[in-house]
């Protein structure tokens, strides 16, 4: 009859080689993947070098709030590709970053941001914060002054990064009607900004005032042609061969029903629409009426509505490589005398966007890199967002040096139990 | 609202700015005579101290008393060509020593800046028809104001922009009657009013 | 001298001993707390406020311990206490000293050597003393052994001391700097020291000095017009420049080492004048009467004169005198002045009709770009005309057809000169065709104003079925010419109505003397003699104005409307223009371009190098000062942060400027469809 201290002698060799039999048929199942790391957003950078040297039968997971630096996704990357099972959970919001420059002489900066909805972005550049806005309908539009080094955007723990575009050559304007009150602005407006102008003002049969060669119409030396009346119809001939080929137009007012435009405007200028109770003497844009654009052609834009019909005062298309719009506004040169102290200074920014909106000005292409989308990269590289790993129990692996520990632990009980009752 | 062009005579509250009421139709007559530019029918006079002065950017401006302007109009003046108003003023006496001339362009002076002399080769003498410098008036040397000739007009420019005109030549006596006139005419005296309203309407 | 006497002395005694003990202590804790701020500014340097603060702890500390000293042996004023000081150390008084004090009696103290007692009350004094005396004897040679300037800076901490400071002189000659700024002796400006200036604004006309420590030699002050070479001062150096009205940036060299010192300079307004009587324009029915003025005038740093100026005018239509003075003329001082005059409306002679312009003026005391003027706004005070008050006379009239002949008469007048003109050129067949062709329109015109005239006089116009031969309009006109013959005297004097002519051939003078004129005038036409022609022609347009100021028909109003029937003149014109060219406008926004690049240059340079950065931005802010102020205060908070090293603070600063310069972006909540539309 075995005395229990005996038993548990026993007992104790049975574990120490239950647990030696555990290790052997561990190693028998080299890829079970049966160990989860895991890691948080903060920590993952610190993580990295422990887990390149851990052995390729470990899983890899990382909790995510938003997609890391680049360089730590590749080094994620790098990992999965070397064997280790890498997944990650969270949900960081998708944030994507494009940036253009602005036609014309200022050195502006378009800056399309795409969010999620009700997400507040935070837009800085090397110089400081820039502005901040809150997106609706999925993504925000910022037009920068100008912008030093690079762009970020910032949303919550999220940031999206992109190089500032090159600025892309200013070429001339054409500004083309009769001699009058609007075109003198438009023209005046245009050039205080700092574009080049090419005009011709119609005075008298035969007679104009100019500046400029006026043609030929060629995007080499011109970026947009303004017709401010039917005035345009003295280029008619050239006209459309040059915004087919990538050139701007914008059409203003009354020059909507000129016939040399009938194949570019975006649609038929009707009746003038004048408000029959004008705002007292501080005039904005557009209060003093506009020709409605009607009858859009197809693929036009509306861009603004006016009025009590909401008829459109501002419609845009494509027309071949270029690009047209059609404002009704016929007297913007109200706004600019008659709109209080800062009217000017509008007046002349709104038209320098107008023709900046269609302006040839063809510059290198838009630099993407990981940066710029980085839940995108983020997906591209390492796949769709995932639960943590759940491994079973059975095929759970338990660290070496634990199993070894416990088998010598097993054993020196049974050999001190065997001494101490005087056994060898 | 119209695009045509309509001629505003300046109302100031200091003297007789109402002492050519036949020059505005005499030069309305001679833009549509010898322009295609859209011109309204009448002219219309209009305070300087008021809002409605910013509706007209060009204004014309005489008169024989002294010119002082009040807080409102020279702040409206001020305004005016800042956002690219131009205004031509024209001393109705014809006399640089006169009351008229120095006030007018201390005023101008104060408000805007001091008038320097318009070289005579300026696009404004070739905006239309072709001048060697201002026309000479009949008036200049009819025994009254100080009996000379002005060869300079002169200005405040702005970037390259004529914002106020000045004249010594009595444009206002010169162009002030009645278009039917014109007939006994051997050569229109009026020809320089198209230069100064297109030059207004395309610089 | 009794017991109570010594010992009164003796109290006296030890009161100065007591008084010099404290006032002994309290200046050795002022001055070693001097001298200790001087090490300490010596070693590193202290501030001018808390040098300030420092040394108002000094002299409140010494106070307070003397005072201390003082409280603890206040009892030393009691006699009482002061004999038992004496029987403390005289034992054998055995209180009968104590007992006469109380008692007010000598008499207890009898046979005492009370001479020892003021010995006693001297060495107490000496002995207690030596302490202090030691102490500041220490202190004392502690502080000479410091350098003057040094204790200066302690002592008497003022703006532009920096110089004084001895420690830290080193290579590097434009530090310490001090900056001396004496303004113009009109403004009664003092004189101000500036210590390490940046920054310095002075009024124009300022002379600056700036000055350091060393030798001249090498020590070079460059501006964007200037170079200027350091003059010696004893051991220092000093350049020195006046204020013009354009910003500078003064950069200084010493070999390697540079600084930049921006002057931005305080224009002297011109004075601020408001005309407070009259308050408003008048209009008085008699030109009679005394009006009170006044006016109030402002000014930034003096006032030198002013007056009250008008212009009387006097006339209307084409003529018009004028005659000018100045009223209440005071020489001033000071910034701010109350003017009073009276103006005697009698004594300008005023007639109905004309027009008195006032206005306040003042000259201030700038003698460096010259008196600024300032002027109020004018008031007009103009004398009803007769019948303006009339309800008949309200109503602007037309011109009268007198009007509309003077305008032919003298476009006849320019015909025929210009006739005159090319005469010698011309066959005489053809001046006698077109001297005939004007002759005919002088006679319309003559017609026309016979027909006025006969009208006037109650007769039958002639109508054109006559002619001129007629016999009935002969006679008619034999009639006119004899009434006009009579009436006129062919004088071009006023109408005078007293001459006892009835109103109506009183009135219609001039019209007679014009319709005799062109007849003259039509006759020597039609032989074809334009130069004949001309003075009578000349004579008629003359009084034809004449008879326009006589009659007052045209008052001021509402002109009369012509209305153009634009269809009908449209391109109607013989000339032809032509074709011209416009020139290009110059950009508004070019400088801000420009700037914009050196802003991000700096922004660029602050991630490595503040100091550069800073001086960077203090440069771009000179540049801007003149035509962008808000732009150039957003550059000198950021310089400021910049330099300070405060990041955060740089950043937004610099965003700020930033903004200033470019504008704001623009920004939509949502992507925009096409281009950049706001």
């Amino acid at each position: 009859m075995r005395s229990p201290r005996s038993r548990l002698e026993i007992a104790l060799r049975i574990c120490a080689f239950g647990v030696i039999g555990w290790m052997f048929g561990q190693s028998l199942r080299p890829n079970a993947g049966v160990r989860v790391e895991h890691a948080r957003a903060a920590q993952v950078s610190a993580q990295l070098p422990a887990w390149t040297r851990q052995s390729s039968n470990v899983a890899l997971h990382v909790d995510l709030d938003a997609a890391p630096d680049a360089w730590i996704v590749d080094w994620l990357a790098a990992l999965r590709h070397s064997g280790h099972a890498m997944t990650w959970s969270g949900s960081p919001p998708a944030l994507a970053l494009a940036a253009d420059a602005v036609a014309g002489p200022f050195g502006s900066v378009h800056v399309a941001v795409a969010g999620p909805d009700g997400a507040m972005i935070h837009l800085r550049d090397d110089a400081g914060p820039l502005d901040s806005v809150r997106v609706s309908t999925m993504g925000a539009t910022v037009t920068t002054p100008g912008v030093s080094g690079d762009l970020v955007a910032i949303a919550g723990a999220q940031r999206a990064r992109i190089h500032s575009p090159d600025s892309v050559q200013t070429r001339a304007v054409v500004v083309i009607g009769d001699a009058g009150w609007e075109g003198k602005f438009v023209a005046a407006a245009l050039e205080e900004r700092g574009w080049p102008v090419i005009a011709h003002f119609a005075v008298a049969p035969s007679v104009a005032v100019s500046q400029g060669v006026l043609l030929p119409l060629d995007t080499s030396r011109v970026a947009a042609v303004i017709a401010v009346d039917t005035a345009v119809q003295a280029v008619a001939s050239s006209l459309e061969a040059y915004v087919r080929s990538g050139g701007g137009l914008v059409i203003a007012g009354p020059a909507g029903s000129s016939p040399a435009l009938a194949t570019l405007r975006a649609g038929t200028s009707s009746a003038r629409f004048t408000p029959t109770a004008l705002p007292g003497d501080t005039i904005a844009l557009g209060a003093t009426g506009f020709y409605p654009v009607a009858s859009l052609v197809p693929g036009s834009i509306p861009l603004e509505r006016r009025g009590p019909k909401g008829d459109i005062a501002v419609a845009a298309r494509r027309v071949g490589a270029g690009r047209v719009i059609q404002i009704g506004y016929d007297d913007s040169w109200r706004w600019r005398m008659t709109g209080g102290a800062s009217a000017e200074a509008a007046h002349r920014v709104w038209w320098s966007r107008v023709v900046a909106s269609v302006a040839y000005a063809p510059g290198p292409a838009p630099r993407a890199d990981e940066g710029t989308a980085p839940v995108a990269n983020l997906v591209a590289r390492l796949g769709p967002a995932r639960a943590a790993r759940s491994v079973p129990f059975a095929s759970r692996t338990v660290d070496q040096k634990i199993l070894m520990t416990i088998a010598l632990l097993l054993l020196l009980g049974e050999w001190a139990s065997r001494r101490l009752r005087g056994l060898r | 609202m119209s695009a045509e062009f309509v001629f505003a005579t300046a109302q100031y509250e200091s003297g007789d700015w109402d002492s050519a009421p036949l020059l505005p139709a005499n030069i309305i007559d001679t833009i549509a005579r010898y322009t295609e530019i859209p011109v309204a029918p009448t002219g219309v006079i209009v305070p300087l101290s008021d809002a409605r002065l910013f509706r007209y950017p060009l204004v014309y401006l005489t008169g024989h008393l002294p010119v002082r302007f009040s807080d409102a109009e020279r702040t409206n003046v001020r305004a005016f060509v800042d956002r690219g108003g131009l205004l031509f003023v024209d001393d109705h006496n014809h006399d640089i020593d006169g009351t008229f001339h120095k006030t007018a362009t201390e005023e101008i002076a104060r408000t805007v800046a001091p008038l320097t002399e318009l070289p005579n080769d300026h696009p404004l003498y070739s905006a239309f028809f072709k001048f060697d410098g201002p026309p000479t008036t009949s008036h200049e040397l009819n025994g009254w104001g100080d009996n000379l000739v002005h060869k300079h007009l002169l200005a405040v420019q702005r970037r390259g922009r004529i914002s106020v005109l000045y004249s010594n030549k009595d444009y206002s006596s010169e162009w002030n009657y009645h278009p039917d006139n014109k007939r006994f005419l051997s050569v229109d005296n009026t020809r320089f009013a198209v230069n100064l309203v297109v030059y207004a309407l395309t610089a | 001298m009794s017991a109570l006497d010594r010992l009164r002395r003796v109290r006296a005694v030890l009161i100065v001993g007591v008084v010099l003990r404290a006032v002994l202590w309290g200046t050795f804790v002022a001055i070693s707390i001097i001298a200790t701020v001087a090490i300490a500014d010596a070693i590193t340097p202290i501030g001018l406020t808390l040098r300030i603060l420092l040394r108002a702890i000094a002299i409140v500390g010494g106070l307070a311990v003397g005072f201390t000293f003082l409280w603890r042996d206040r009892r030393v004023r009691e006699l009482d206490r002061v004999a038992l000081w004496i029987e403390e150390r005289v034992p054998s008084l055995a209180f009968a000293l104590v007992t006469a004090v109380e008692m007010s009696d000598s008499t207890f103290v009898v046979g005492v050597r009370s001479s020892d007692w003021t010995t006693l009350a001297w060495r107490r004094g000496f002995s207690r003393l030596a302490a202090p005396l030691a102490a500041l004897l220490a202190a004392s040679v502690v502080l000479l052994a410091l350098p003057s300037g040094a204790v200066a800076r302690a002592g008497r901490p003022r703006p532009g001391d920096s110089l004084a400071r001895t420690s830290g002189t080193g290579a590097n000659r434009i530090e310490p700097l001090v900056a001396e700024v004496r303004p113009p002796v009109y403004s009664g400006q003092r004189r101000q020291e500036i210590d390490e200036p940046r920054d310095v604004r002075a009024l124009v006309g300022s002379v600056i000095t700036l000055r350091g420590r060393g030798d001249a030699n090498g020590v070079v002050a460059t501006t964007s017009a200037d170079t200027i070479r350091a003059a010696s001062d004893a051991d220092r150096w000093q350049i020195t420049l006046r204020v013009s009205a354009r910003p500078v940036a003064i950069r200084l060299t010493d070999g390697r080492h540079v600084r930049i010192v921006a002057v931005e300079p305080i224009v002297d307004a011109p004075p601020q004048v408001a005309l407070t009587r009259p308050v408003h324009d008048t209009v008085l029915r008699t030109p009679s009467g005394r009006l009170p003025l006044a006016a109030e005038a402002t000014d930034d740093y003096g006032i030198a004169s002013a007056s009250f100026e008008y212009i009387v005018s006097s006339g209307e239509g084409e003529t018009f005198t004028f005659k000018s003075g100045v009223l209440g003329a005071v020489r001033a001082s000071g910034k701010q002045l109350q003017l009073a005059a009276t103006l005697s409306l009698d004594s300008l002679h005023l007639k109905p009709g004309d027009i008195v312009h006032l206005r306040a003026v003042a000259h201030d005391a700038n003698d460096v770009g010259g008196p600024g003027l300032g002027v109020s706004d004018t008031r007009a005070i103009r004398i009803a005309r007769a019948g303006e008050y009339d309800s008949v006379a309200v109503d602007a009239a037309a011109p009268p057809d007198a009007q509309q002949d003077v305008i032919s008469e003298r476009m006849l007048i320019m015909l025929a000169e210009a006739l005159e003109k090319q005469r010698p050129r011309l066959a005489h067949d053809s001046v006698l065709h077109e001297s005939q062709a004007i002759a005919a329109d002088q006679k319309k015109l003559r017609r026309a104003i016979g027909d006025v005239v006969f009208t006037r006089l109650g007769g039958v116009p002639t109508g054109e079925e006559h002619t001129d031969d007629s016999p009935e309009r002969a006679k008619t006109m034999q009639d006119m010419l004899a009434r006009a013959d009579s009436a006129t005297n062919r004088s071009v004097d006023p109408v005078d109505f007293e001459g006892g002519e009835s109103p109506v051939v009183a009135v219609n003078k001039p019209l007679l003397e014009a319709y005799n004129a062109m007849w003259d005038a039509s006759t020597a036409l039609e032989l074809g003699e334009p130069d004949t022609a001309l003075p009578h022609m000349r004579r008629a347009l003359a009084a034809i104005q004449q008879a326009r100021q006589a009659e007052r028909l045209y008052l001021r109003g509402a002109p009369a409307s012509v209305v153009i029937d634009i269809d009908k003149v449209r391109l109607k014109g013989k000339d032809k223009g032509a074709s011209s060219a416009r020139r290009p406008e110059m950009p508004i926004d070019s400088a801000a371009s420009l700037r914009a690049v050196r802003l991000d240059r700096a922004i660029e340079v602050a991630r490595t190098n503040s100091s550069a950065a800073a001086d960077s931005l203090l440069l771009l802010r000179i540049d801007a000062l003149a035509d962008a102020p808000t732009f150039a205060s957003a550059l000198a908070d950021a310089a400021a942060a910049v330099r300070r090293g405060d990041g955060a603070a740089a950043t937004n600063a610099l965003a700020r400027a930033r903004r200033v310069l470019v504008g704001s972006p623009v920004a939509r909540d949502s992507l925009s469809r096409w281009g950049i539309i706001p």
